[in-house]
């Protein structure tokens, strides 16, 4: 947003969504790797076709688009699906050969792509690498068993290649999302459910390149004009694309005003410094560990983040002079941001941050929801760690003895799991 | 389809209700004729067709400020070649027809505009049509000189269906709205080459559709959907995101933490004079976000202190300062806020010793906005000035403060708008000594 670039330069940022100059340095990277194993694969299997396929799977690898769940998708499954409609027409004789071919050499091209492409652990991208490979091969294996399934059951051919490529297309996706959220519940300790409803929620994303793919593959193979293919996938997909590219930058830009206006308290010394990037990170932590949706999720981590920002209101002299009570900065902060009319939900959760789960000799306050619970117990874990210089362990300490009535039993004990599982405290 | 004004029917008159009527009667007409001419396409396939241009006009789009798109363009151009000769132009019409509600008009309760949009975008929808089919080859065949062709012919009548609803919107914002608001497109670029991809895009789709059959029809309306999806979820994000800081604003004022009504008005007068100098609706989106948020920084300052400025003794005059900037480079951590804060920060420098770029003349626009304001509302000195007053100060001390073009476009522009700000009644005539006054208390 800063000063706008001209003509195609800004075109091109705007569909990679990135103005990262090694962009196209990895495309030559890309490039080259493409066609070093697609010129193997060809002299291999004697196929051009499969020489293609595996050069445009591999260059493609270029173009991703970022998700909120943080998995990058890459063009390069729009790119398999097609290759696999193009290489495996359901009802023609089939080539084992030019399957396990393709195969292979798209998931080693992919994969020595993304490890000179990508920095990070060699071991992680070799586990990426992994997922990449078992995931295609079981969607091959589902395409062409619903294909041979479908053929023999249905007898004509059109339906069942759309039937063949939506079941293998949901296989492929649900597949991912699982895999890639086991392997980030195992490695970075995160919630296994929470990752994969995350994950799930994407599949937008998933079926626009699913869709094109398929439509590359059937105007391949049944319009004998080699533009025309390539023209009704990628302007669509080149769109879709850019909507989605868009959206992720607007709400990247969200996210940004919404912290920077809710440090405004910090820097003029209001607040301790970083109480609310802190309790926001801690919050959402809890939040996993607790299940709740990922939609709860972002107005959670949005209150969090801004649940001090009634402190703005001290500027005010008189106001000081008065004084006041902790319910009131909650007041006042939720009076602000319930201004606008998108952030009712966390407006709710600033207001009732200060409310005790239950008061004595009554049960448990029912309409308390537990967003609120958690930014309460998460501040007061931050405020003891950091303000009092408390341990982690005296922090949870502190939590334990306030769950009568202050804090949550269920929140402190997923706090404890959060903490035991990031390894700050054994147990 | 776009429409870049929209405007409340009740300042219409009877002006607005014949035009609205007017239209409606062409809308019927057209229809009726093509009606007589045309053969029905088949129904179920029109159907779906038509769904999908209501939902897509129903959502349309906010690109950027005030231009309203939506993919439903290329829906009825992919119909328009999925018809075939016979039937394109009368199933256009109709599919067009389909997308005359938008929820904007249905939550306003206006009418004027439906009735408007259905006539125009059957008459721009039958004219699309007739292109399209003179186009069009007989009998589409998979040869190249045949596919092309048929792309071309989608591809003109989406050149046509954008011209012709952009004449039709400029007159009727003359005719219906008078002078001063004619001047509503400055994306024009913008539409016409989202025109031109949503026609081959049609095009395209259309004859495989036609060539392939009913299976590539699945992945046509999820191309559409996700599109759509993709598009309306960058819209709602843009929209929370303006809310976002209108809210927070409104609330600080509301509070009596910063001046009530100040950043709204600053926003108008920079739109107001953005619009005379004819900047592109992407510059005007920048500079309107900047004046919402220019005076954020004075959050950070005790109140006491800004209520009194004129005797603050030089440590507080520091630490006021010193706490703008601070709040200022907070905020300009993010990428969004950044180019706000070099404005707002820019805003302090006279115009003489500022270096010329962009950043510069936008600068200058708040810095404008703002000291009219001051003026006008009776911040800066003890009682407000009228708007003559107001320009005669902003004069006196235009060549080393402010950019005089800029007076001048604020001026038009007010004028033109035939808006007042500022105290009614001439209490006294300006003296020179009064103007040096003033530039001493501004000071």
């Amino acid at each position: 947003m800063t000063t706008p670039s001209k003509g195609p330069v800004r075109l091109l940022e705007g569909f990679f969504g990135s103005r990262d100059r090694r962009l196209i340095s990895n495309a030559v990277v890309a490039g080259a790797i493409a066609l070093v194993f697609g010129l193997s694969a060809w002299a291999l299997s004697g196929s051009d076709e499969v020489g293609w396929s595996v050069v445009a799977i591999i260059a493609l690898v270029v173009v991703r688009v970022p998700t909120r769940s943080g998995i990058q998708y890459s063009l390069s499954l729009a790119a398999v699906v097609a290759a696999l409609l193009v290489l495996l027409p359901p009802g023609a004789e089939q080539d084992p050969r030019l399957i396990f071919w393709a195969v292979i050499f798209s998931a080693v091209g992919l994969h020595s792509t993304i490890v000179v492409l990508g920095g990070g652990k060699a071991s992680r991208q070799f586990l990426v690498f992994l997922r990449h490979v078992l995931v295609s091969i079981v969607a091959i294996g589902v395409y062409v068993l619903a294909a041979e399934i479908l053929v023999d059951v249905r007898g004509f051919e059109s339906g069942a290649t759309a039937g063949a490529i939506t079941i293998a297309s949901i296989v492929w996706f649900v597949l991912d999302v699982v895999i890639a959220a086991v392997e980030a519940s195992v490695l970075d300790a995160q919630n296994l459910t929470h990752r994969v409803a995350v994950g799930l929620r994407e599949w937008p994303i998933a079926l626009s390149m699913m869709a094109s793919g398929a439509l590359y593959g059937l105007a391949r193979n049944r319009i004998p004009v080699w533009w025309w293919a390539l023209g009704v996938t990628l302007i669509p997909y080149a769109m879709a694309h850019v909507a989605f590219m868009r959206a992720h930058e607007t709400r990247r830009i969200y996210r940004q005003t919404i912290r920077a206006l809710s440090r405004i308290p910090e820097v003029s010394s209001y607040s301790p410094k970083g109480h609310g990037d802190r309790t926001a990170a801690f919050s959402v932590a809890i939040g996993q560990e607790l299940g709740m949706r990922p939609n709860k999720l972002e107005d959670l981590e949005f209150a969090a983040q801004m649940h001090d920002i009634g402190r703005i209101t001290l500027n005010q002299a008189s106001i000081v002079r008065m004084g006041f009570t902790d319910e009131d900065i909650a007041r006042w902060g939720s009076e602000m941001i319930g201004e606008v009319p998108f952030l009712e939900d966390v407006a709710e959760l600033v207001r009732k941050q200060h409310a005790p789960y239950r008061r004595p000799g009554q049960n448990r306050d029912a309409d308390l929801p537990l967003g609120a619970k958690i930014i309460k117990a998460a501040s007061a874990y931050d405020h003891a760690t950091t303000e009092l210089g408390f341990l982690a362990l005296e922090a949870l300490e502190v939590l334990h003895r306030g769950a009568a009535y202050d804090y949550d039993p269920d929140v402190v004990s997923a706090i404890r799991t959060v903490l035991e599982r990031q390894g700050t405290v054994k147990i | 389809m776009s429409d870049p004004r929209r405007k409340s029917s009740q300042d219409l008159g009877s002006i607005g209700r014949r035009v609205g009527g007017g239209y409606l009667l062409v809308g019927v007409a057209v229809l009726a004729v093509l009606a007589k001419t045309q053969q029905l396409p088949p129904l179920p396939l029109l159907l779906v067709f038509a769904i999908a241009v209501a939902v897509f006009e129903w959502r349309a789009v906010e690109v950027n400020d005030r231009i309203f798109m939506s993919g439903s363009a290329m829906v009825v151009l992919t119909a328009g070649v999925a018809f075939g000769r016979d039937s394109a132009i009368l199933g256009m019409a109709l599919l067009a027809a389909a997308g005359t509600f938008q929820s904007v008009d249905w939550k306003k309760r206006r009418w004027f505009q439906p009735m408007v949009n259905f006539g125009q975008y059957v008459v721009s929808a039958s004219v699309a049509g007739s292109v399209l089919v003179a186009v069009l080859p007989n009998e589409l065949s998979t040869s190249g000189a045949d596919l092309g062709q048929t792309v071309l012919a989608a591809l003109l009548a989406g050149l046509a269906y954008a011209v012709l609803s952009a004449l039709q919107v400029m007159s009727i914002v003359r005719v219906v709205f008078g002078r001063r608001d004619v001047r509503p497109w400055s994306g024009m670029t913008t539409i016409m080459s989202a025109y031109f991809v949503m026609g081959t895009l049609g095009g395209l789709l259309g004859a495989t559709f036609k060539l392939i059959g009913p299976e590539t029809f699945p992945l046509l309306v999820a191309l559409f959907v996700i599109f759509h999806m993709g598009f309306v979820s960058y819209s709602d994000l843009r929209e929370a995101h303006e809310a976002t800081i209108r809210g927070f604003i409104k609330a600080l004022e509301a509070k009596d933490m910063l001046t009530h009504g100040h950043t709204e008005r600053v926003a108008k007068f920079v739109r107001l004079i953005a619009e005379e100098l004819g900047w592109s609706a992407d510059r005007l989106e920048i500079i309107r976000w900047a004046a919402l948020v220019h005076d954020v920084g004075t959050l950070a300052v005790p109140r006491d202190l800004l209520r009194n400025r004129d005797s603050l003794s030089e440590s507080e005059e520091t630490l006021v300062l010193d706490n703008t900037e601070m709040v200022e480079a907070v905020l300009s951590e993010s990428d969004f806020l950044k180019p706000m804060m070099e404005r707002a920060a820019r805003r302090r420098m006279l115009f003489s010793e500022a270096p010329a770029d962009q950043i510069t003349e936008d600068a200058q626009v708040l810095a404008v906005a703002k000291q009219f304001d001051f003026v006008t509302s009776g911040k800066a000195q003890p009682e407000a000035l009228s708007q003559d007053e107001a320009f005669a100060n902003l004069r006196a001390e235009s060549p080393y403060r402010y950019d005089p073009e800029v007076v001048a476009a604020l001026n038009r522009a007010l004028e033109k708008a035939g808006l007042q700000f500022g105290a009614v009644k001439l209490k006294k005539r300006m003296t020179r000594e009064d103007v040096a006054k003033q530039a001493m208390y501004d000071r």
